[in-house]
């Protein structure tokens, strides 16, 4: 386990240094130009804050590259082994289909409104989370007609 | 504080805000898995429809009584609803199973009551000395206090430095996008407009904090619902709760210290604050047998930081932890700008957020007191029940941030990349507070550089500059240290 750990924090430092990289040298010169006026003698432009960011990044990621590199020698060194931990799937899909049922539910709201959104999606929620007792569905639909009256009615803000 | 003031914080409106913050921290906190920050930034939406002063009212009634709530499941179920409540389990569960959990509840409340009036009174008595005292501050010592804030926030959130430094780099990077304040020029836009305003601190935060949680909580199914103690009404008298008068005092004492310092929080506070009332007592063998000392400490030192935190907040502008973050981020909605000049020129807002913080732990130990059976019911509520509705609540919020759509989705693409990131072991904390002060660390590190004409040694040359930067250092070393000494061991 610690060693696929180990491994797992090296790939996924690589991964962010490569980004930091990438940001640094093609990024920031294509999305910030500059202004010649600014900056004077100093060389500081809007370029140097993100690049300072930047270069944080891709040390703290070289760090995590060295540390988790010597700990997967010494876990090697030492003869651990490499754990299978089998994925949930069940689980990670459960995850998967409740973000994707809040991005349709952020559509739907954009296209047919709050009402008809909030009354589609929350219940097929519940379902994916395995909940079948209808006391609950009756809660979600009134938190949602809570929510309505404050947001609309004594905070003022126009839903669609 | 003038009568103006006082009139103000009385105001009916107030009152209410206050109480509605109170009694959805309390229930939020109660939830297991469900932060403090969490109850901040549900409510969040709710402000930016209302003046600042009441606005700020809800959150801090959130934010106190989110504090206390954590310990009504921490005593119930031996599950803290906040990492704060994690020290309160350990007596206060007991006492629960042996038929004590009202004597558990009633002494966790008093505690925080106390913790939280008296941790008010030190930011009363201190907030505006350093507020004057940063008025002098210049933009080197500026850039060195944030760096210092980042550097003591990566310290604490994780064993793993190097993952904290990346969160806290995303969330200044982040900062970065939109219009360059100083320069004017648009930054990362991509050609799309609704960027030029940037990242708003509120959306990403509904995003990382609560999408990212109800995804995790999705994926690891946690069902409340089992209450493995019953409530007992409370027998205990507060003549006796206060008998324990030198331990309140001494872990709010702890609290106020620890809440002060940048980058702490609640939960150190009240292990500190437990270990150092076992390690005083005469009978430290009893602790963990369910003594309302073991419940008092760690309560009286969880809340007495409650106020301290707000005291770099409001004099510096910098966030003493996650949850003052949240409100940071209410305070940049509310166009306020937190810091030693909001000590001069609105120090009518200043004292009616004080004065208001003292009202908050009054109301909140009339509401435990009232209802604190009803608020022990919350632990029975299933967590799919939340889900949804925490969905529909960061959707309508992130909308009503510019009444846009394109929020929405920030926030939902946030939101999962919180919950990828979290997956993978790297702490949220440092990227939410990276990118609140982002821009106040980026106007500094500029005007300190042109003042500098480039040189990076008049970081080093201002001893007040130099005393937070290597601060800063030893925070961020000491972890990596402290795991090399351990590997050798």
């Amino acid at each position: 386990m610690e060693l696929k750990k180990q491994r797992t924090n090296f790939i996924v430092a690589l991964i962010v240094l490569v980004i930091a990289v990438v940001t640094w040298g093609y990024i920031v010169p294509s999305q910030i130009r500059l202004n010649a006026l600014w900056g004077g003698t100093s060389g500081v432009t809007s370029r140097t804050f993100p690049r300072f960011a930047c270069g944080l990044a891709a040390l703290a990621a070289i760090g995590e590259m060295i540390q988790s590199g010597l700990r997967y020698r010494q876990l090697k060194k030492e003869h651990a082994q490499m754990e299978r931990v089998p994925v949930q799937w069940r689980n990670e899909l459960r995850a998967l289909i409740i973000f994707a049922l809040c991005v349709i539910y952020a559509v739907l709201f954009s296209m047919i409104g709050y009402i008809a959104a909030t009354l589609i999606v929350p219940p097929i929620m519940l379902l994916v989370l395995g909940n079948r007792k209808w006391q609950h569905y009756v809660s979600v639909y009134a938190v949602g007609a809570a929510i309505y009256v404050v947001f609309v009615y004594l905070l003022q803000i126009r839903l669609p | 504080m003038s009568l103006d003031t006082l009139l103000n914080i009385i105001s009916p409106f107030n009152l209410l805000m206050m109480n509605l913050g109170i009694a959805a921290g309390i229930i939020i906190g109660a939830l297991p898995g469900l932060s403090v920050v969490i109850a901040i930034t549900i409510l969040l939406p709710v402000t930016f429809g209302l003046d600042s002063v009441p606005g700020m009212f809800l959150l801090l009634g959130a934010y106190c009584g989110g504090t206390f709530g954590g310990s009504i499941t921490a005593v119930l179920i031996n599950t803290p609803g906040t990492p704060a409540a994690a020290a309160t389990t350990l007596d206060g569960y007991t006492m629960a199973q042996n038929g004590r959990a009202g004597d558990a509840l009633k002494c966790a409340l008093t505690a925080s009551t106390v913790g939280g009036i008296l941790s008010c009174f030190a930011l009363i008595f201190i907030a505006p000395p350093l507020a004057s005292m940063a008025l002098k501050f210049g933009p080197v010592e500026y850039f060195a206090l944030c760096l210092f804030g980042l550097s003591i926030v990566i310290g604490i959130s994780g064993d793993d430095i190097f993952k904290g430094l990346v969160m806290a780099a995303l969330g200044l990077f982040a900062s970065t996008v939109g219009i360059d304040s100083t320069e004017g020029i648009p930054r990362f836009i991509f050609g799309n407009s609704n960027l030029l305003a940037g990242f708003s601190p509120a959306v990403v935060m509904l995003g990382v904090f609560a999408i990212s949680e109800i995804l995790d909580k999705s994926r690891i199914g946690v069902s409340n619902g089992k209450v493995e103690t019953e409530y007992a009404k409370a027998s205990i008298s507060l003549r006796e709760i206060f008998s324990h008068w030198k331990t309140m005092l001494w872990s709010s004492l702890y609290g106020i210290f620890i809440g002060a310092v940048p980058g702490t929080g609640g939960a150190i506070s009240a292990f500190f604050s437990y270990n150092e009332a076992k390690r005083r007592s005469k009978h430290p063998e009893k602790f963990g047998t369910g003594i309302p000392e073991g419940i008092i400490a760690p309560e009286a030192g969880n809340n007495a930081v409650t106020g301290a935190t707000l005291i770099p907040l409001l004099t510096m502008g910098i966030p003493g932890d996650t949850a003052v973050a949240v409100l940071l981020g209410a305070l940049t909605m509310q166009g306020i700008v937190p810091g030693p000049e909001l000590f001069t020129s609105n120090k009518f807002w200043v004292y009616s957020i004080m004065g208001g913080l003292l009202l908050i732990n009054i109301f909140m130990f009339l509401q435990g007191t009232l209802f604190n059976k009803a608020f022990a019911n919350v632990a029975k509520l299933p967590f799919s029940i939340l889900v949804p509705c925490i969905a529909i609540f960061c959707t309508i919020g992130s909308f009503s941030v510019a009444n846009n759509f394109f929020n929405v989705f920030v926030m939902l693409g946030f939101g999962f990349l919180g919950y990828i990131l979290k997956r993978f072991g790297f702490p949220l904390p440092p990227l939410t507070i990276a990118l609140v002060l982002g821009q106040l660390t980026e106007n500094n590190l500029r005007r300190a550089l042109i003042l500098s004409e480039g040189s990076i040694s008049i970081f080093f040359t201002r001893p007040l500059s130099l005393v937070f930067l290597v601060i800063a250092l030893i925070s961020l070393c000491l972890p990596l240290i402290r795991k090399l000494k351990g590997r050798k061991a």
